[in-house]
C-alpha cells in the first residue's frame, strides 16, 4: 500500500466508525421519549434517569460495536418490555395473599416480568452456536435496565425479584444442548 | 469487475453492515481501484478523478452502515461514486462561471497583440451568444459579472435567474462552438 493510499484508508476507516456511530445513534433515538415518559411516572426519578441513561449509552455502543452485540439490541429491548410494562399494570392494585403469607402485586409483576424476560434472552442466545454469554449478558442487561424504573415501585424488593426472576428465566435455556 | 469479485464486494459490505472490523481492509483493496477507474471514467480528468474517487470512497465507508444486503452492492457503490463526481464537476463548473473580479482574477495590462486578438475574439463569440438570449437573460449574466446594475429581486430570485441565464448560455455556446 503506498502512503497516499494508507492514509486515504485511514480517512475511510474513520468516516467508517463515524457512520456507524451516526447510524446507532439514529436507532436509538426512540428510546429517548421512552425515558422521559419513565422518569415522568417512576417512584424514583433519578433512578429512573440514571437507568435511562445506561440504556441509551449502552444501546448506542452496541449497536455500534455490531455483530454478537448489535444483535443483542432488539431481543433485550424486547424482552425489557415484559418488566416494564407488568408492574406498571399491576401497581394499582393491592396485595395477593397466599395462606397467610401476602405480597403486592407489583413485586409479582417484577418477578414475572423478569422470568419472561429471562426466557425470552436465554432462548434467543440458545439459538446461538457461539458468543451465548456475551449476548446474554448485552441483551439481559438492557432488558434490566428497561424493567428497573418500573420495579421501583416494589422498591428494593421489586429489583431484587426482577434480578431474581431475569436469572430464573434463563436457567432453562443455560442448560439447553449448543447447536449444531 | 467480474462475478467473483462481485460477489465478494457483497460479502464484504454485509460483514461491514454487521460490524465485522476485519471486513475493511479487503473491502478498501477491492473498491479502490474500482473507485479510481471509475471516477476517471466518468470525469476524464485525471487530477478532478483522483480527487472525486477519494472522496467517493470515504463516503461510501460513511455510508457503509446504510448498506441494505439484500441488494446488490456494486450499483450502490457506484451510485455514490457518480454522485460525488457530478457534485465535483457541478463545483468546478461554477468555479469557471465566477466574475474575474470575485476570483481576484485580472487581465494584464500589458497583454501582448495576439493575446489582445484573442481575448477580442473570445469577447465578439460571447456577445453572438449572449445576442441568442432574451433580454432578462443578458441583463442577469450582466448583473452577476458586474456589468449591469442588480435587478431589485430577493437574492435567492436573482441566483435562480442566473443559473438559467447561464444554462440557456451554455446551450447557446455549445451550439455554436462545442462542449465547454
Amino acid at each position: 500500500m503506498e502512503p497516499s493510499e494508507a492514509v486515504l484508508s485511514a480517512r475511510a476507516r474513520r468516516a467508517y466508525e463515524q457512520g456507524r456511530l451516526q447510524a446507532a445513534l439514529w436507532r436509538a433515538a426512540p428510546l429517548v421519549p421512552l425515558v422521559a415518559w419513565t422518569c415522568s411516572w417512576c417512584r424514583y426519578p433519578v433512578l429512573a434517569a440514571g437507568c435511562g441513561v445506561a440504556l441509551v449509552v449502552l444501546t448506542v455502543a452496541f449497536l455500534w460495536r455490531g455483530q454478537l452485540w448489535g444483535r443483542a439490541v432488539a431481543p433485550g429491548l424486547a424482552a425489557g418490555l415484559a418488566p416494564l410494562v407488568l408492574p406498571l399494570l399491576m401497581r394499582g392494585a393491592s396485595e395477593v395473599c397466599v395462606g397467610e403469607m401476602c405480597c403486592s402485586l407489583c413485586l409479582v409483576g417484577c418477578v414475572g416480568g423478569g422470568v419472561l424476560a429471562g426466557a425470552l434472552v436465554g432462548r434467543r442466545a440458545a439459538a446461538l452456536a457461539e458468543g451465548r454469554g456475551a449476548f446474554r449478558a448485552a441483551a439481559g442487561t438492557l432488558a434490566l435496565l428497561a424493567g428497573a424504573p418500573a420495579c421501583a415501585f416494589a422498591g428494593a424488593m421489586g429489583l431484587a425479584g426482577l434480578l431474581a426472576g431475569f436469572a430464573g428465566g434463563t436457567v432453562p435455556a443455560l442448560t439447553s444442548p449448543r447447536p449444531a | 469487475m467480474d462475478a467473483a469479485r462481485r460477489r465478494e464486494l457483497q460479502d464484504l459490505l454485509a460483514r461491514l453492515v454487521e460490524g465485522d472490523r476485519a471486513a475493511f481492509p479487503p473491502a478498501f483493496t477491492l473498491l479502490w481501484p474500482a473507485t479510481r477507474s471509475f471516477a476517471r471514467s466518468f470525469l476524464r480528468d485525471e487530477a478532478g478523478a483522483e480527487d472525486a474517487a477519494q472522496q467517493a470512497l470515504v463516503r461510501v465507508f460513511l455510508r457503509a452502515a446504510e448498506f441494505d444486503p439484500s441488494r446488490p452492492a456494486l450499483p450502490w457503490v457506484l451510485g455514490i461514486v457518480a454522485n460525488e463526481c457530478r457534485t465535483l464537476r457541478r463545483r468546478t463548473q461554477r468555479r469557471r462561471e465566477e466574475p474575474l473580479d470575485a476570483a481576484g482574477v485580472h487581465p494584464s495590462p500589458g497583454a501582448t497583440p495576439e493575446e489582445s486578438a484573442t481575448r477580442g475574439e473570445l469577447e465578439r463569440a460571447v456577445h453572438a451568444a449572449l445576442g441568442g438570449l432574451s433580454p432578462s437573460d443578458v441583463e442577469a449574466i450582466l448583473a452577476h459579472v458586474g456589468e449591469a446594475e442588480r435587478p431589485a429581486v430577493p437574492g435567492a430570485t436573482f441566483r435562480k435567474r442566473v443559473e438559467r441565464a447561464l444554462k440557456r448560455l451554455r446551450q447557446a455556446w455549445s451550439e455554436r462552438h462545442g462542449t465547454l
